[in-house]
């Protein structure tokens, strides 16, 4: 059934995506419009880098990249999924990994919403129940480590001035990204808050993670030290429950 | 599913617009008069974030009507339901007054080129998009409205003119028709018909929207582009379409160098303007 239909349809979206040749008047009109849209919508998705980059190069990367990644999804939201992947095959390491840091972005924005705890229920937990807790953590959270400055250089893209040039760390940076009711954020952590940030983000109860801190057996000070960056997480609308 | 006899005319919601994000926050603020919104449906198939939070809040004020790009109801790849269930959800959060989509494939084999690709208007097509339409309605429950695309390219395989192709399908499948003035507009001058014809074949009974937008000049070419004020030529044949069909649901689309909201409610009056002589009792 439908099968002239089905051979017209795949030669006519083959010459759209430019993969041969057709002759049928009009049709470079559907070529060149498929490229621009695709290109356009990449560009949302990663604004800071085709800001980066300019319009020729981020259009010589978005057209190998869509080669490679055509559109798989009802969505045109979702075209750029697969761009910090390639670019980590492909690209250089900073592209990589602005790539990653703006697709972290975009997939906070869109995320399943979740009311964050406030300080009162974090205060109103029992001495007593504190070691069997484990925390849920706010459903768009990307946790990130980076080995160059991007964020610094998106930072001032987004701000329109001068990107700083982007350097390797003398060591790998960890980020978290997430979204807070309807606003982004982004920052830094040390290596012991993304670890621990790691193990409450996996489920991992309170006691649990405090002595994986310690390095051993429960002590006051990694449960101080983890139920200090619990308030912080907190008061940054990152935590969503308690379970 | 309900026939052509369960209902005796079609609704007249007035004038709308399309809702961009540009204008979230005006709309709260100044609830201009527009009738009701119609939104893209894509870009509410998401988790949470602004665009529900603005849905949300913008649908508690104005009734809306919903607007897809992805259902490729001319496509040869099957349908896709998980899509169709992610639509029927948002259908059941919007409570719309109804749903359209376009007639066109958009890709195959699992592949979206995310433009609407026009069908070649024969029998084999005509039989391929009506069994599908009967689907979606099925699956959906409740008639969706389609919508002529712009084009500008055709099919030697084509037995049959577009405005008799989306009549029959219209009629066999029993869906409604979103006619879109602008698309009627640009495929006429690229294919050569007189667009009167093609407006004076629609099944009056069937046509539940019109759209308006505007095009660009390109060469040989009118192309689509939805980033203009809508053309003279555009508003005389919405006024041919005003008095020959009565009222019909209108609103305008600006998809790209959204200008503000004022300036479409200009666009809008205007449109008011147009059909309100041929409308007066229904408005």
């Amino acid at each position: 059934m439908s099968k002239d239909l089905a051979n017209l349809q795949a030669r006519i979206q083959s010459a759209v995506m430019a993969e041969t040749d057709l002759s049928l008047p009009g049709l470079e009109i559907y070529r060149n419009a498929y490229r621009q849209r695709l290109v356009e919508a990449l560009a949302v998705d990663y604004p800071m880098l085709s800001r980066w980059l300019g319009r020729d190069r981020f259009h010589e990367l978005a057209a190998g990249y869509l080669t490679t990644h055509p559109s798989r999804h009802f969505s045109i939201r979702w075209i750029g999924r697969h761009l910090p992947e390639f670019l980590q095959r492909t690209g250089p390491l900073e592209w990589a990994e602005m790539a990653a840091f703006e697709w972290s972005l975009s997939l906070a924005f869109d995320c399943t919403d979740a009311e964050p705890i406030g300080p009162d229920t974090l205060a109103a937990i029992p001495p007593q129940d504190w070691p069997h807790l484990s925390f849920v953590l706010a459903p768009g959270l990307s946790l990130l480590t980076l080995r160059t400055s991007v964020p610094k250089v998106w930072k001032a893209l987004q701000d329109q001035v001068s990107p700083p040039d982007c350097t390797d760390q003398p060591e790998p940076v960890s980020w978290m990204v997430w979204r807070h009711r309807l606003r982004c954020f982004f920052r830094s952590m040390d290596g012991p808050e993304a670890h621990t940030l790691r193990l409450i983000k996996s489920g991992t109860a309170f006691a649990e993670v405090c002595a994986d801190l310690a390095g051993q057996d429960l002590s006051t000070d990694a449960a101080h030290q983890v139920a200090q960056w619990l308030h912080r997480w907190v008061e940054e609308g990152l935590v969503v429950g308690i379970e | 599913m309900p026939s052509v006899s369960d209902f005796i005319e079609r609704p007249f919601p007035g004038f709308g617009l399309g809702l961009r994000k540009e204008h979230y926050e005006a709309v709260l603020a100044e609830r201009p008069a527009v009738d009701w919104f119609e939104i893209l449906t894509e870009n509410y198939l998401v988790e949470g974030g602004k665009p529900l939070y603005y849905l949300d809040r913008i649908r508690a004020e104005y009734p809306m009507v919903m607007h897809g790009v992805s259902l490729s109801i001319g496509g040869t790849h099957p349908l896709d339901f998980q899509y169709l269930g992610l639509l029927k959800s948002l259908i059941d959060r919007v409570r719309p007054l109804w749903v359209s989509d376009h007639l066109c494939w958009t890709g195959v084999g699992g592949i979206n080129l995310h433009d609407l690709l026009p069908l070649p208007y024969t029998e084999e097509a005509l039989s391929h998009v009506v069994s599908r339409v009967r689907q979606v309605q099925d699956f959906l429950e409740r008639r969706i409205l389609l919508e002529n695309v712009s084009s500008y390219m055709s099919y030697p395989e084509s037995q049959m003119s577009e405005w008799t192709f989306l009549t029959e399908v219209a009629k066999r499948a029993d869906c409604l028709i979103l006619l879109d003035i602008n698309n009627i507009y640009v495929s006429a001058r690229n294919h050569g018909f007189d667009p009167s014809e093609y407006l004076l074949a629609m099944p009056s009974d069937k046509v539940w929207q019109f759209h308006l937008a505007g095009h660009t000049e390109h060469g040989q070419w009118v192309i689509d582009t939805h980033d203009h004020p809508i053309r003279n030529e555009v508003w005389d044949l919405y006024r041919e379409a005003a008095r020959h069909f009565g009222p019909v649901a209108t609103m305008i689309e600006r998809d790209d160098r959204i200008p503000p909201l004022d300036a479409l409610l200009q666009e809008l009056d205007q449109a008011r303007r147009i059909a309100g002589p041929f409308w007066q009792e229904a408005a």
